[in-house]
């Protein structure tokens, strides 16, 4: 790991408690004033500018720490799509936290957006055009990963502009390195409960069937971050939807492992790894993969 | 481990290498493979033979063995073109990519010297001999006897499952040399002369009564004590060092196979696509597309020399599953016709049941990931 992701990884441990997470959960409120304030100090929202100069590989260790520290997912949208989107004084304004916003990515002309506390502008990505919009009177919807800010927002057509290049690719990128982060934390936390766990009288990653689950856990990971790795290097369509489809897919088996490992554990609010299974569910739904997109493009080669 | 994992990439060289295999492929086609047993070897021999003469066998071997001292990105190419080719993998395979390897990192010069050229060339047939009726996933079990008496080990015993035992000159022989030795300890790995006296090869038909394995029986088989493996004691070290050997671009040429398989379903169904036919093909082309990930993957770590102990199990189990997956696909939708008839087909998906077995079951490898890759004492 490199030192940049070493060190994020180490302020968000310290900045998002799981205390802090499940509260923000439970009464679907975006976490508090001074959670806001450390996250915007770690100067996120810049990661994916050109200027900050970081390489692909970097930014993508860093969207996988996202997912296994649950960075909320309005600094996702602030970093990938508004932040390029912005120059001069409004782009420096987001940098410094004076102004917030949040972002998302468009079905049709109108999008779900995950939004800061005091958002005012969103980017929207949508097939081919990118849009900055006033979010102030967003309409707010109740979503499966409470307490982020959810919101449905229209673009009209006047307020699209030519998509900035590789911008999607990006997006599909670390929406796949935040999966990958999201099911490692899970397997992480579910091979040390293993080992630590007695029942019968012996730790539980002694009986196979327990062992067995969590090799195939890893099975998923290990192709995750192989075909993560290659997709950045070759950026071919084909394997893009390969990912968008089984990615997600993988990192769902992960997590749902992880959540049966635990045993009842897993399903308890307190343990929070429900979190992570809402995280990947959402992430799941916004790369919306299929095998019939995959077998349509064999079919059609 | 860094995230994400490097991908094997080619660079010029390598592509200049794929450009001379491919322009001597394209004057040199094989043809397809004969259906009769002894003629498809003799083809199989002169192909890897013609190979050979064209400088791409030991493409990453020392050129002090007869190598070209490039790395495995050019075994790779070559791989790819190869798989694309329509012959059989190369008849010498275990020789060229496990046992070669093996000498040149633990055998001696006298070893090297006697038994490199041979495989490169298939002049010199190898096999295996690991498995025992006793002694399959549980390999440690073995119990054939190398009695050791001055300057020889006297072998007897069986072993089972052995390709090309039939057809190979030397066998490499894991046996116990140390009398009332247990599990791991007092092995050795011996090469076996398959014409000495004591042997006998006995073909075991597989599923589809194709006498690719057989049983092999030692009964006071000599062997001098110069070839043995890394000396007396050694042989579970170099077993394992042999089986570390067993994937990366094994999978690479699997992979490129069934890919083209792939192919050919998508074509016999393309014009009766509904969405069913969609879904299904595209389930099985994922597999196989991150399989190849994984693959890519692992070369470029052993490329790297940074390859993790129990990663390939990783790549052994997605070809397993994707294997299966493609010819189970292919039966249900081609139509009963094609699942009831003895074809390509059919053919292929009973004959892919045994890659969930072979070279470590799925369980073993299950236990594998379970224990090096994530630490578990499982």
């Amino acid at each position: 790991m490199s030192d940049v992701s070493r060190s994020f990884e180490e302020s968000l441990e310290r900045i998002l408690s799981i205390e802090a997470l499940l509260a923000s959960a439970e009464h679907d409120e975006p976490l508090g004033p001074e959670v806001q304030r450390d996250l915007v100090g770690l100067g996120w929202a810049g990661v994916w500018l050109d200027e900050t100069g970081l390489e692909l590989e970097e930014r993508l260790e860093l969207a996988a720490v996202a997912g296994r520290r649950l960075l909320p997912a309005a600094i996702r949208g602030e970093s990938l799509i508004l932040a390029p989107l912005l120059d001069g004084a409004r782009l420096d304004a987001l940098l410094d936290g004076s102004l917030r916003g949040g972002g998302g990515v468009a079905r049709g002309d109108s999008a779900l957006v995950a939004l800061a506390p005091g958002a005012e502008l969103a980017g929207v990505l949508g097939d081919g055009w990118a849009a900055v919009i006033d979010v102030r009177d967003a309409e707010p919807v109740a979503g499966l990963e409470a307490g982020q800010g959810l919101a449905r927002v229209r673009v009209a057509a006047d307020a699209r502009v030519p998509a900035p290049p590789r911008i999607a690719e990006h997006i599909e990128l670390a929406v796949l390195a935040e999966l990958y982060g999201a099911a490692q934390h899970a397997l992480a936390i579910s091979v040390a409960y293993a080992a630590e766990r007695e029942q019968f009288g012996r730790p539980i990653a002694s009986f196979q069937a327990v062992s067995h689950t969590l090799a195939r856990m890893a099975v998923d990971l290990e192709a995750l971050d192989a075909g993560i790795g290659r997709l950045a290097a070759r950026g071919e369509p084909r394997l893009a939807a390969v990912l968008r489809y089984a990615g997600p897919a993988a990192a769902r088996r992960v997590v749902e492992g992880a959540i049966q490992v635990h045993g009842g554990m897993g399903f308890t609010w307190e343990l929070g790894l429900h979190l992570h299974y809402r995280r990947v569910l959402d992430l799941q739904a916004q790369l919306d993969g299929s095998a019939e997109e995959v077998g349509a493009m064999v079919l059609d080669g | 481990m860094t995230f994400p994992s490097p991908t094997l990439a080619f660079g010029p060289d390598e592509e200049a290498l794929r450009a001379r295999v491919r322009e001597w492929l394209a004057g040199h086609d094989p043809g397809p493979p004969p259906e009769d047993y002894a003629a498809r070897i003799e083809a199989q021999i002169g192909w890897q033979r013609a190979l050979r003469e064209a400088g791409f066998m030991g493409l990453s071997w020392p050129e002090r063995f007869g190598g070209a001292g490039l790395d495995i990105a050019s075994e790779a190419v070559l791989a790819e073109e190869l798989a694309a080719s329509g012959m059989p993998e190369l008849i010498n395979r275990i020789g060229v990519y496990m046992i070669g390897p093996t000498l040149m990192d633990m055998g001696d010069e006298s070893q090297q010297e006697r038994f490199l050229s041979g495989m490169l060339d298939a002049s010199e047939l190898w096999c295996q001999g690991f498995s025992e009726p006793g002694a399959g996933s549980d390999l440690a079990a073995v119990r054939t006897a190398g009695r050791v008496s001055d300057d020889e080990v006297v072998i007897s015993g069986q072993k089972v499952w052995t390709s090309r035992a039939g057809i190979a000159r030397w066998c490499a022989a894991l046996v116990r040399t140390e009398r009332g030795s247990e599990r791991h300890r007092g092995l050795s790995m011996a090469i076996v002369d398959m014409r000495s006296p004591g042997v006998t090869v006995r073909p075991l038909p597989q599923m589809l009564n194709e006498p690719h394995f057989n049983e092999v029986f030692f009964d006071e088989v000599r062997v001098p004590l110069r070839d043995v493996i890394g000396g007396l004691g050694a042989g579970w070290k170099v077993a394992m060092q042999m089986l570390g050997y067993e994937r990366g671009l094994f999978v690479l040429e699997r992979q490129i196979r069934l890919r083209g398989r792939l192919d050919e379903l998508a074509a016999a169904v393309r014009d009766r696509a509904d969405a069913a036919v969609r879904r299904r093909i595209g389930a099985v082309a994922a597999e196989l597309d991150l399989l190849e990930c994984v693959v890519y993957r692992t070369l470029a770590a052993q490329r790297a020399g940074t390859l993790r102990p129990g990663a390939t199990s990783v790549d052994k189990l997605l070809l397993s599953h994707a294997y299966q997956e493609l010819f189970a696909a292919a039966v249900e939708l081609l139509g009963p016709d094609v699942a009831r008839g003895a074809n390509g087909w059919t053919h292929d998906l009973l004959e892919s049941r045994a890659v969930s077995i072979y070279g470590g079951t799925t369980e073993i490898q299950h236990g594998i990931v379970a224990r090096q890759l994530l630490g578990l004492k499982a």
